[in-house]
């Protein structure tokens, strides 16, 4: 990418200024210092924005990048540029349609140019029309080949295309296609989602398998800048098989394909710092849905998670989570809308499911669940948290308390089946992977359970997005 | 696999032990809105061998039986921890726990008697399926309302496709896909000629006591006979008159045997008679009788598949029906 | 009436076909001796259903056991006049007892189980098959009989549990078979009838073939009478194949090694070999010039043709620069 300097000959010291060269090689933080040095206070001087080239444009529309920079033109003092320039560039990003942006301030010239005058050029560069990729995955006992495409900024607007499609050794397929359009200009920026998709899961825990085939259209919008919101409507059948001959006859049960349609509200706000080792700040999600507009299945289910951190020393952080939820069975509603608890990423100490009601060694879920969880993480011993490949890690000690209840079965008042607590204490390391899930390795001990459930005291091993 | 090996044996060592229990489920489709002819037969089959034992078990209706069954076929029975499905697994099952029908037989009779049954499931079942399925007339008229009578739209729909994909990937296998509507129906003529005269004028095909092969022999011809849509007269056509003989024996000997169940066997045998007569009366009489489907979409198409073309030769075969009846 | 001709896959092992089908049909007019003229197929492929046997008897064209039978019927040959109507119905039933619970099996056994279909089905197939035909109709068949296993028992999802599901209903069979035949020379009285041919056709091939995984095949052999009814219909309407194939076999052993005995079973197998190494070494170099090597050759070479050359180029231009210099000075010396 070429560099453009400020020409010596316009000796004025906003050309001076203008000379240092302003190119955002990484999107920058808002709290971070736009420049590094600051020699001259910037805000005391005056500038407007005369033009704003954008180079590199191919497929994408006009109307869209016109309204994007629009915002530089309001822009007062060169501070005040700079600052718009940085905003604009993350909007600019934040459609995913370009590889890289430069972004570079000149004083204006040529006919038209006021004295005060700057000229805003962002080089772009755009993605290619379709992006594609082939892995492999190896989960549990199957092996499974990954295809991808992405088309990116299909129709210029932002727009794209997602495909995936992965083939598993035992002729299980899965496969999604998503189509997304964003609306940066529109109030509260929503977004607009379509999958169709086709997806196996397995739960020997349970013993059926499930063969989920759907739509799903979602809304993402914000109303704040920590609070999201999705609304969307999922079509789906499913297909519920048992996994072998021994699984018990509850689960045969509720076997067969049923439809469901359901709407679904969810609404997080997050102040945390960093979403997988935050130090300060709290963050909500509320999932409510409602299945039951056409499809066989009809139930109200809402679900909270809540988590909230603080920092005692200077790298000791005490986090405490909680988990809620209620499922209102209307009619048709079968094992695999009930909730489940327990497992490396819930209620430790406790085997994947391993809470609540089971039928022969089988677990069958249940209608209310609450689980709590203490953690006190620190980095590891003998190395700082701040730096190269120990930022990867915690290690934790930690307290889990929940209870699963069904308790049209148990026979008991809703209130008096969700007072059978079960507890379990332990210590461990977890690892980040990427931005969205992390790895944990515990020892845990189960310290009460009830007699159905199946623990698993010892070395426990997860992984997952989500973690109690 | 060995442990499939080992399990096997300790489940038929385990059940030979404990004799056969009350609380025995039959699970099959709904009988009303739902089963269809080759689920039928097999359906009546086990009931009626069950009943031939004199072994208690109690009839449910589940609209996803063909889902629960172990090897995705009706209907099945819960035996205590036990799921087994489909007459001849059944038929041994109930020999472990020492019932048998063919303890009387010779080695050469048990024999011949798999060989027959072996003939109704291969050229029957086949062209109950082929008619069913892949004649158009019965499939739109009959097999698509009431397969999908139990889902929603659209997975009703798309569940049907996916069963019919299913059946019809069976009948090619089988060359039977190939077959025209008349070679079918031939086919069942032959059948059921081979039947009759191996069954003669005698009450059943072997000895003077009912065996499992009547027992199938018995359901298929009773579906058959309860069966609706175009084919269902020329179907009926191929069945003789000692066939029809036998299954009203067959009717008569659980109805003998087993007071209790009295009303069961001997209603559906007028049932098929009056049904064919008049329509509206066993409508509302079967919606009282039978549990509704938990998610039924009624479908009404039911009585208006009877009056068809065929009308003349059902009233013919129901007055052959109703002197047998006397007789007996 | 010799007329009648029939093609059909070539047989092994003492058999007068390596197929099922065939063998059917076979058997059935040796039963009957209607003249016919046997030809040994090297290919299906022009046979209306891409299968092995067809009859043809002037123009019409018959592919299956049923349509022969039936055919043959008509022309007053027929194995089943001896039979009484009860007889024929517990015929027909013996016949669909067979195809449901034998057929999966044997095809199983000879198609779909992987080490037969590998170490005897295919070599045997596409020794029948003549050149371009041995690459597709083995696997074809094999898929079709996948196809119909699939169909049967796709409920169970694990294979070994197909087998073992398949393969206990066939042993049942047999047992049943055996049950029925007892002591008797033929299934129905002293004659043979059209099911003993189709008893026969199902469980000769099956004592004969060499399977390496020889379950099914060992089920047939455990059972006496059974062996002995296949040995005897053998005997009795096959003479001249098995005596062949032992005359033959015994000549190998005494003057041939092993080696010459697959020479026998393979009679080209030098120009397979020579043909093999060709194709090997035209794919080689095809690769190779698909990556590039022969060009790194041919620059290797260029540059030795510049290092012999480099000191006629060295002296080519020494001439050059003193010629130049020459004339410069000249050209200097000129103007003054």
């Amino acid at each position: 990418m070429g560099t453009v300097h400020a020409k010596s000959a316009h000796g004025d010291s906003v050309g001076e200024v203008g000379g240092g060269l302003f190119e955002f090689e990484e999107p920058l933080e808002m709290d971070d210092e736009p420049i590094s040095k600051p020699t001259i206070k910037l805000n005391g001087v005056r500038a407007r924005v005369d033009r704003v080239h954008v180079d590199g444009l191919n497929r994408t529309k006009d109307d869209i990048i016109r309204s994007t920079v629009d915002d530089l033109f309001h822009a007062t003092d060169f501070e005040d540029v700079i600052l718009r320039a940085h905003k604009v560039r993350r909007a600019l990003d934040a459609m995913g349609c370009f590889r890289d942006i430069g972004v570079f301030i000149d004083v204006s010239s040529g006919p038209g140019a006021t004295p005060e005058g700057l000229e805003v050029t962002f080089q772009v560069r755009e993605l290619s029309r379709v992006v594609g990729g082939i892995n492999t995955t190896v989960s549990e006992n199957e092996g499974n080949l990954v295809l991808g495409v992405k088309m990116p900024n299909v129709l210029g607007r932002g727009e794209r295309i997602a495909a995936e499609y992965s083939m598993g050794y035992r002729s299980s397929s899965n496969f999604s296609v998503a189509a997304t359009k964003p609306f940066p200009q529109k109030p509260l920026v929503p977004v607009l989602t379509g999958t169709v998709y086709q997806q196996n899961h397995e739960y020997p825990w349970s013993g059926y398998r499930l063969l989920d085939r759907g739509a799903l259209l979602d809304i993402a919008f914000k109303t704040s800048p920590a609070t999201h919101h999705n609304v969307q409507w999922e079509g789906l059948v499913r297909d519920t098989s048992v996994l072998s001959k021994t699984t018990s006859f509850k689960v045969r049960e509720s076997s067969g394909p049923q439809m469901k349609s359901i709407l679904r509200h969810v609404v997080s706000v997050d102040h945390r710092d960093e979403a997988m080792f935050p130090t300060r700040g709290t963050w909500v999600q509320f999932t409510s849905e409602v299945a039951g507009l056409g499809g066989g299945v009809a139930h109200v289910r809402t679900e909270l998670l809540a988590q909230a951190n603080r920092r005692l020393a200077r790298d000791l952080v005490l986090q405490a989570a909680a988990a809620l939820g209620v499922l209102h069975d209307v009619f048709g509603t079968e094992l695999a809308d009930h909730f489940f608890l327990g497992g490396p990423t819930s209620l430790r100490g406790f085997r994947q499911r391993g809470v609540g009601p089971h039928c022969e060694g089988q677990a069958t879920g249940g209608r209310l669940y609450w689980a709590a969880g203490l953690h006190l993480y620190a980095p590891l011993p003998f190395q700082g948290s701040r730096t190269g490949l120990a930022s990867l890690f915690r290690s934790h000690l930690f307290a889990n308390a929940g209870c699963l209840a069904m308790p049209e079965n148990s026979g008991l008042e809703s209130l008096e089946s969700l007072k059978l607590v079960r507890v379990s204490v332990g210590a461990g390391v977890v690892v980040r992977l990427g931005r969205g899930a992390r790895l944990e390795l515990n020892y845990a001990v189960p310290l009460r359970a009830q007699p159905h459930d199946v623990h698993a005291p010892g070395i426990q091993f997860g992984v997952g997005a989500n973690f109690l | 696999m060995p442990e499939f090996h080992l399990t096997d044996s300790i489940i038929t060592q385990l059940n030979a032990q404990e004799p056969w229990p009350d609380n025995v489920k039959l699970f099959q489709p709904y009988e009303v809105e739902q089963i269809l002819l080759p689920d039928n037969a097999s359906c009546l089959a086990v009931q009626a061998f069950l009943k031939m034992c004199n072994l208690p078990f109690e009839v449910e209706m589940r609209w996803n039986a063909e889902f629960m069954s172990p090897s995705g076929r009706v209907p099945f029975i819960k035996c205590g921890a036990f799921v087994v499905s489909e007459l001849e697994p059944i038929v041994q099952f109930a020999a472990n726990k020492g019932v048998s029908l063919c303890g009387k037989l010779s080695t050469e009779e048990k024999a011949e008697m798999r060989a027959y049954m072996s003939l109704i499931t291969n050229v029957l079942v086949n062209a109950e399926l082929y008619i069913s399925w892949v004649d158009s007339e019965t499939f739109n008229a009959v097999t698509k309302v009431r397969n999908s009578s139990v889902y929603p739209w659209p997975l009703g729909w798309l569940q049907t496709r996916a069963k019919r994909n299913a059946v019809i990937k069976r009948l090619k296998a089988l060359h039977w896909y190939e077959k025209t509507i008349d070679q079918v129906l031939a086919d069942v003529e032959q059948c059921c000629n081979s039947l009759s005269q191996r069954l003669g004028d005698k009450d059943y095909f072997f000895g003077n006591s009912p065996t499992p092969l009547d027992a199938l022999m018995f359901g298929h011809m009773r579906a058959i006979l309860m069966s609706s849509g175009a084919r269902a007269g020329p179907l009926i056509k191929r069945i003789t008159s000692s066939l029809l003989r036998h299954l009203l024996r067959c009717i008569n000997v659980t109805h003998m045997t087993l007071t209790t169940q009295e009303e069961y066997l001997v209603t559906q045998a007028f049932q098929i008679t009056r049904r064919r007569l008049s329509p509206e009366r066993t409508a509302s009489e079967r919606s009282t009788r039978m549990k509704r489907s938990r998610m039924s979409i009624r479908n009404a198409s039911k009585d208006t598949i009877h009056s068809n073309s065929n009308k003349t030769f059902l009233v013919r075969h129901i007055c052959l029906c109703k002197v047998h009846f006397r007789l007996v | 009436m010799a007329s009648i001709e029939l093609d059909i896959w070539r047989g092994e092992w003492g058999l007068a076909s390596i197929d099922l089908e065939c063998l059917k049909v076979l058997t059935y007019m040796k039963f009957i001796g209607v003249p016919v003229r046997v030809r040994e197929a090297n290919n299906p492929f022009f046979t209306p259903k891409g299968r092995l046997p067809v009859m043809k008897d002037g123009r019409k064209l018959l592919t299956n056991f049923e349509e022969v039978v039936d055919h043959l019927k008509s022309l007053h040959y027929s194995t089943d006049v001896h039979l009484n109507t009860k007889q024929a119905a517990e015929a027909s039933a013996f016949t669909q007892y067979l195809r449901e619970k034998l057929y999966p099996a044997y095809q199983y056994a000879w198609w779909v189980d992987e080490k037969n279909y590998c170490d005897l089905t295919r070599p045997t197939y596409a020794k029948a098959l003549c050149i371009p035909f041995n690459f597709y109709y083995p696997s074809h068949y094999q898929n079709a009989a996948k196809e119909m296993i699939d169909a049967l028992y796709g409920e169970h999802t694990d294979l070994r549990e197909i087998e073992k599901t398949l393969y206990n209903e066939a042993e049942k069979c047999l047992k049943t078979l055996s049950d029925r035949l007892g002591e008797s020379e033929y299934f129905f009285g002293n004659r043979p009838s059209s099911f003993d041919a189709t008893v026969f056709a199902y469980l000769a091939p099956l004592v004969k073939a060499p399977f390496p995984n020889a379950t099914l095949a060992n089920h047939v052999k455990g059972i006496a009478n059974l062996s002995r009814f296949v040995a005897r219909i053998n005997q009795k309407n096959f003479r001249h194949v098995t005596d062949e194939y032992n005359r033959l076999n015994a000549k190998k052993q005494s003057t041939g090694t092993q080696s010459d005995r697959e020479a026998a079973n393979f009679p080209n197998q030098t120009r397979n070999k020579i043909l093999a190494a060709l194709f090997a070494a035209i794919a080689m170099t095809g690769y190779a010039v698909a990556n590039g090597m022969f060009q790194r050759w041919a620059t290797w070479g260029w540059q030795r043709t510049m290092l012999v050359n480099k000191f006629r180029i060295a002296k080519n231009h020494y001439d050059k620069i003193t010629k130049l210099k020459a004339a410069k000075a000249k050209d200097d010396s000129k103007p003054l």
